[in-house]
């Protein structure tokens, strides 16, 4: 699945507000987390603006509850799409999980059981997104750490089928990759593979922390070394896939960011045979 | 045969609450393949992720809960809060909104509790709530913009929390107070209104001037809206 988007991007966060500005390093586009502007003002939108006119700007959502069983936010995503219109953003992400039941949110996101009834509800709400959207949309998968009880798939089995029947496309997140083949005792290059890299439409790269023997999917480390060479496998299956430094908790400089997104570009540049740049002209 | 879908979800919704522990929950849906420390873990993450919520829209206010009774003290005013205030909204900090009203409420069945703790969780949900309010029509006067008027000193005593979580704290004193957004520069910024201010505020909202507020001389109310402009409370009419 291909988009006009290319290279290594950074998710923008308030604390690089500042920054951003002054920025005159390598940054080929910028991610946002739409549900700090849907029906937001201020400075965050002044900022955004700005930042749109110098990069290509996606977005990547956190609370849509793509799997979960209440009926999506029409207000929301009205607004949602107005947002991505003003940002000519050429697809939408989000997560394959669900984070609210019966109005209730947990502001995390969370697992569905692996199974075939989940597949066709996930499959559906995808579709009707995308349609009132009037873009692709594309499910990150996401970090688990217990698997849900009335399953009868695995992993790369359900994001598989959903990005099928969706006709949708995948954000592949290769930290979440690593981090669930650790919890769960499998071999990350068999899990990465299982999953539908013909679809992926982006790449997330994050780190992450080590808390009461799991690894937890934080985003507040660099990434590792063994998820730099999982990048390096996904992107020789995938091709060059644009890619997404994420950084979102005890953030640094903007320039330790950019430092990271560096070393993905330099990956990306090996697998591409050209830099971001030429392959755009 | 694996639960539906909907008792999946009729089981997650209080499980995740808090309010069905794990075994019940196992009894219903199966045990996970992962074990039940691991699927445990999901209340965990589910309760800390309101907790860092709140936590970081009123941490002056959680400093001050600690220091005069006990984190305790903080962490069941929280579960009151959230068992009773339904967390929605797309963005986590909605999870936080009604945290002074709750306040308020609580007060009137424990007058014990200080008012100045609902005084300070509005102060700090307003000043964050105007830094992204909605922009509206002409300067966006009516959302990025709130009068306030506290029985403390409820700004000074939220900034030398801020600054150190023993300072010592100024006596009762009422504090009116403008907290907004510069309608120019989109800084949050904090301005102490005159009553003749007061009347220049009236006057731009079109609203009718309080009776105590009447007697105000007209040239006092065009020197306190030339001020008003120069903080940038109002834009330039």
């Amino acid at each position: 699945m291909s988009s006009t988007l290319k290279g290594v991007g950074i998710g923008l966060r308030r604390e690089h507000f500042a920054a951003i500005g002054g920025c005159d390093r390598a940054l080929d586009w910028l991610e946002i987390i739409p549900e700090n502007y849907v029906g937001r003002g201020g400075l965050v939108r002044r900022n955004l603006a700005q930042c749109r006119e110098r990069w290509p700007v996606v977005a990547h959502g956190v609370s849509l509850s793509l799997g979960g069983p209440d009926p999506l936010d029409l207000e929301y995503v009205a607004g949602l799409k107005q947002l991505l219109d003003e940002l000519e953003a050429p697809f939408y992400t989000d997560h394959l999980c669900y984070a609210t039941i019966g109005g209730r949110n947990f502001y995390d996101l969370l697992p569905l059981p692996f199974s075939e009834e989940a597949v066709v509800h996930c499959a559906g709400r995808i579709r009707e997104l995308a349609d009132r959207l009037e873009r692709p949309v594309g499910v990150e998968n996401i970090s688990y750490y217990a698997e849900m009880p009335g399953g009868s798939l695995s992993e790369g089995e359900f994001v598989s089928a959903v990005v099928t029947e969706a006709g949708c496309g995948l954000l592949l997140d290769v930290n979440n990759v690593y981090v669930n083949a650790r919890n769960h005792d499998e071999d990350p290059v068999a899990a990465l593979e299982s999953l539908p890299l013909d679809a992926a439409l982006q790449v997330h790269l994050a780190g992450h922390i080590e808390e009461g023997g799991r690894l937890l999917d934080n985003h507040g480390a660099p990434v590792l070394d063994e998820v730099w060479s999982l990048y390096r496998h996904a992107l020789s299956k995938t091709g060059p896939v644009p890619t997404l430094i994420e950084w979102d908790t005890d953030i640094p400089p903007l320039d330790r960011v950019l430092d990271e997104a560096d070393r993905a570009r330099e990956l990306w540049t090996e697998v591409a045979g050209t830099t971001p740049a030429a392959r755009s002209a | 045969m694996s639960a539906p879908l909907p008792e999946f979800f009729a089981q997650m919704r209080p499980y995740l609450s808090g309010e069905r522990p794990l075994p019940a929950v196992v009894e219903a849906l199966g045990a996970s393949p992962s074990g039940d420390d691991n699927f445990a873990f999901y209340r965990v993450l589910a309760e800390r992720n309101l907790f860092k919520i709140l936590f970081e829209l009123y941490r002056p206010l959680r400093t001050l809960i600690v220091r005069q009774r006990s984190a305790d003290t903080w962490r069941q005013l929280v579960r009151e809060y959230v068992d009773t205030h339904l967390p929605a909204g797309h963005h986590p900090n909605a999870a936080g909104a009604a945290f002074s009203e709750f306040l308020a409420a609580r007060r009137q069945r424990d007058d014990s509790q200080p008012t100045s703790w609902e005084e300070i969780a509005d102060f700090c949900w307003t000043r964050t709530y105007v830094v992204s309010a909605p922009d509206g029509p002409d300067d966006g006067f009516d959302q990025r913009l709130h009068v306030r008027q506290y029985t403390h000193p409820i700004s000074q005593i939220v900034t030398l929390l801020e600054r150190d979580a023993e300072a010592e704290l100024p006596e009762p004193a009422p504090e009116l107070l403008l907290i907004y957004r510069h309608w120019e520069t989109l800084e949050t910024r904090l301005f102490r209104p005159s009553a003749a201010g007061l009347v220049a505020l009236a006057v731009r909202q079109g609203l009718p001037v309080p009776e105590p507020l009447a007697v105000v001389p007209d040239d006092h109310v065009a020197i306190a809206q030339e001020q008003l402009v120069a903080h940038g409370v109002l834009s330039p009419s």
